[in-house]
């Protein structure tokens, strides 16, 4: 993404036409995957020799997993553009981020936790991987507290935003954790896309879904997004035409 | 082979797909409910006006 789309988009009723009119798209395709993903991973794909059925969990565990990453980085990212530009999309697009990324790492810790319980036996444990997610969470919630503790708008905006830039770290302990400490929780299945560690029969539902869950993502966001930045702009000419 | 029969695993699967299909729904939702109201409180505002 060059400047000057930056600069395009950073204009609020460019910014307005744009999602509004690519939500639809995203919402039906992303739709239409996850349907897809669903029936290849509960119906079609084989069981696993060792887990059995329960291992079809993972079709909804691993996409929500990682949309809980995918959604910080993005919030991080747009914080950053916020306060370097100044941008009041930018802010607006990470404010709409936050509640959907605390849930969607809600069910990851959920559906793990349903993973765990008949495979490890326990449903929890504090292991690095479980604990760096858990910190997610939190530093979800911690950028929704503060937006929503702090009266004044810009000040909301500047200080979440240094939350939301300083979790970032956060990210690359989640993801290395299975690789840094010895951990309960498995080693990614399918980061090497050469050989991942899953047949083509149980890989192809799970990449359908993850891809579903993104595009799902975008349309959420789009949502959410134009409806903050139509809050924010109400007094403004254009809003009032719409 | 049945769906509805996985050998023990019945409760944890079906509950995993019930809990994400409906976080996505509720996310949906509430987006949708948002841009609603923002858009009817613009509305009234310009009728006032």
């Amino acid at each position: 993404m060059g400047l000057k789309a930056i600069y395009k988009y950073g204009s609020p009723p460019n910014f307005y036409r744009f999602v509004t009119r690519l939500e639809p798209w995203c919402l039906y395709f992303g739709l239409l995957l996850i349907l897809i993903g669903s029936a290849g991973g509960l119906f079609l794909a084989p069981k696993d020799y060792q887990m059995g059925d329960a291992f079809r969990i993972i079709y909804f565990h691993v996409p929500s997993a990682y949309l809980s990453m995918s959604a910080y980085a993005a919030m991080g990212f747009a914080s950053i553009i916020g306060i370097v530009w100044r941008s009041n999309v930018a802010f607006s697009v990470a404010k709409s981020i936050a509640p959907f990324g605390a849930l969607m790492t809600t069910i990851a810790l959920l559906t793990g936790m349903l993973w765990g319980k008949p495979m490890w036996g326990t449903a929890w444990v504090w292991d690095a991987r479980l604990t760096s997610e858990f910190i997610l969470l939190l530093l979800y919630l911690g950028y929704i507290t503060l937006h929503a503790s702090i009266r004044e708008q810009k000040k909301a905006d500047r200080s979440a935003s240094l939350v939301a830039i300083l979790g970032i770290i956060n990210l690359p302990i989640i993801h290395y954790s299975v690789v840094w400490w010895n951990t309960l929780h498995q080693a990614s299945t399918i980061s090497k896309l050469d050989s991942p560690s899953i047949v083509g029969e149980m890989l192809w539902p799970l990449l359908v879904m993850i891809i579903g869950y993104m595009f799902f993502f975008v349309a959420v966001i789009c949502r959410a997004s134009s409806a903050e930045v139509l809050k924010r702009e109400k007094r403004s000419s254009w809003v009032k035409a719409i | 082979m049945s769906i509805f029969d996985m050998e023990g695993y019945n409760f944890y699967v079906w509950t995993s797909v019930f809990i994400s299909f409906l976080a996505l729904f509720l996310a949906y939702y509430d987006a949708l409910k948002k841009h609603k109201d923002v858009v009817k409180m613009i509305k009234n505002r310009n009728q006032s006006e």
